[in-house]
């Protein structure tokens, strides 16, 4: 039932990802524990995990970006603190953990923390701003939402079932392939990503429809607020970038499972095409993470100063 | 107090050493000039806007009587053009510096010098660096030694995965590709000691993958090509495979004869890629 899958998976010989699995394992049975005994399995299954409402999936995003950020910001203090100590000395991690930690590191915040916050943002507000009830499509809403959050499920279980990517945070071949990384980190990255690439591409389809289709009465593109303005920048950008990104990782993924040669170094591969293919989507994706950021800016410090945007209208 | 900034002074200037910022050839000089050109004309905007910023947050913060108030005044023609055109003429005069320096710094072109170049292939390995001397027909693990005041024309590839080539001090960092021959040439300006790195990374041993570039006096390399070519193994197919095996921290040592054309042949690849990690390595063999 479990193919190659053993109990050899779990690195027991590793203090750091056992101890912390069995913190944050024994912090999740308490937390389920008394989410049960009070009885609030019910409210939870209802109001929350199954909801379509835009303001909840929204705030499951900004919350399930906070969860990842602790993990994104404990692995930025372990590398640290493995460089402040391993000046001529091999410090505490050695290479094959450390390389760990740091490509985690990367993919964790900007998938997982940068997005999340990004995505739970425009889906709270972008509907308001509008006037609209929901999304053009709040069940395909939930579905992003939960897409996003298998992939962050996925990452942490890597820490403690096998091990995570070696290859840094966008994973380039040949060293990805695997002739140099025989092991299952680079899936667990592709998988995850895969999947979180798909929730941002239904979440992205959902906003952009919703801003083109959906505005309530009166609300003019002139009148759109500049928030909804970046918003609908931002999602065309997620529309036309991320299935490069899935095309890409399925590309590797085609490599990796069934002896494909696109980016390998034998039998005519070009690890090149990944650079230029991978920053297609790399490229856009920075516009994707700061243009809802600077439409923030843009309507705070108008509020603020009590005046409308300069230049605006 | 003036102890601890003294002291955060010097350790923000520790880095500088041996950096970019302490050139030591042609290359790396002009590279240098372009970085304080730039950052000089990138903080002509930014100071400014930095002071705007809170010079206006203070003289229109709420409690100030004498600050004229507008909330209506949304815009200006004038303002617009100004908070246009410069950034504009920025990005022109940015644009137009970057295109310069990259014509008159193109690796693939050689330094006006009238010395002859000196022709050295470099192999990127897991995790080693193999300096091969087609004309001296010797080559060098880790180290990369050069005459200083001559041109060196470097020939670069890898046996494995993508990795740079950099010598801060020498400026210019170039890809090394497997199947691929990408060129770049440098010059030092006198004798020394630079630290050479792998700029990009390559899997476990790479924070290790460190080289060190010895420019002599044209004398001392010859004595040094001389006594290379009297000592150490011989780098012939059986000696690069087992280069091909992943090691790391290897110290220098030299071959004191080359196959022919083996830059070449592995540029071609004829010569198989690097093995991976050992264990795999060792189940495909097994298999077969």
């Amino acid at each position: 039932m479990f193919g190659k899958l053993t109990w050899q998976a779990i690195p027991w010989d590793q203090p750091i990802p056992l101890y912390t699995a069995a913190i944050i394992g024994l912090l999740l049975a308490g937390v389920l524990a008394w989410v049960y005994i009070k009885g609030f399995v019910p409210y939870l299954w209802r109001e929350w995990i199954t909801s379509v409402d835009h303001k909840r999936i929204g705030v499951m995003y900004c919350l399930l970006a906070l969860v990842m950020l602790l993990r994104g910001f404990s692995d930025a203090l372990m590398m640290r603190a493995q460089q402040a100590v391993a000046f001529h000395s091999p410090g505490f991690l050695p290479p094959e953990h450390y390389d760990q930690v740091f490509s985690a590191h990367g993919t964790i915040m900007i998938f997982f923390v940068a997005m999340p916050f990004v995505v739970g943002l425009m889906n709270y507000v972008v509907p308001l701003q509008l006037g609209v009830r929901d999304v053009a499509f709040p069940t395909f809403n939930s579905v992003g939402f939960w897409l996003t959050a298998a992939g962050a499920l996925l990452v942490n279980v890597s820490l403690v079932v096998g091990e995570f990517a070696r290859t840094g945070w966008l994973a380039f071949p040949p060293l990805s392939e695997l002739q140099y990384s025989p092991g299952v980190g680079v899936d667990y990255w592709l998988w995850s990503l895969q999947l979180s690439g798909i929730g941002t591409l239904i979440g992205g389809i959902n906003l952009l429809t919703t801003i083109l289709k959906t505005r309530a009465p009166g609300m003019s593109y002139s009148r759109m607020p500049i928030f909804s303005w970046t918003a609908l920048a931002s999602n065309l950008l997620i529309v036309a970038a991320f299935p490069i990104l899935t095309a890409t990782l399925a590309m590797l993924l085609l490599d990796r499972y069934l002896d494909f040669h696109f980016f390998t170094n034998e039998a005519g591969g070009n690890a090149m095409m990944f650079m230029n293919l991978i920053w297609l989507w790399g490229h856009p994706e920075v516009y994707i993470l700061v243009l809802p950021a600077f439409g923030v800016y843009s309507e705070v410090v108008a509020t603020f100063s009590g005046k409308p945007l300069f230049g605006r209208r | 107090m003036k102890k601890l900034i003294l002291l955060l002074g010097v350790a923000a200037l520790i880095g500088c050493e041996h950096g970019v910022l302490d050139p030591q050839g042609p290359v790396a000089a002009s590279e240098r000039q372009i970085l304080f050109n730039s950052l000089s004309i990138m903080l002509v905007i930014v100071v400014p806007t930095i002071v705007c910023i809170l010079g206006f947050a203070w003289w229109y913060r709420a409690g100030n009587a004498r600050a004229a108030y507008s909330p209506q005044w949304s815009y200006s023609g004038r303002l617009e053009l100004l908070l246009w055109s410069i950034p504009a003429l920025v990005v022109l005069f940015l644009g137009g510096i970057a295109w310069n320096g990259s014509h008159e710094l193109d690796p693939a072109k050689p330094l006006g010098s009238q010395v002859k170049p000196l022709e050295v292939e470099v192999v990127s390995l897991d995790w080693k660096w193999l300096f091969i001397y087609p004309d001296q027909q010797i080559a060098s693990v880790n180290r990369l030694v050069i005459p200083a005041g001559t041109p060196v024309h470097f020939r670069l590839t890898s046996a494995s995965v993508l990795n740079v080539f950099f010598v801060p001090q020498l400026g210019s960092e170039i890809y090394a590709m497997y199947g691929m021959i990408s060129e770049l040439h440098l010059s030092a300006d006198r004798a020394g000691n630079f630290h050479g790195v792998a700029a990009h990374f390559n899997g476990d041993g790479f924070s290790d993958m460190s080289f060190e570039t010895r420019a002599l006096s044209v004398e001392e390399f010859s004595r040094w090509v001389t006594s290379a070519q009297a000592d150490g193994p011989a780098l012939d197919e059986q000696a690069y495979r087992a280069l091909l095996r992943q090691s790391s921290n290897v110290p220098p040592y030299t071959y004191r004869a080359t196959a022919p054309r083996l830059f070449d042949d592995i540029a071609m690849g004829h010569l198989p890629p690097g093995e991976g990690p050992r264990e795999l390595a060792a189940a495909a063999r097994k298999e077969n």
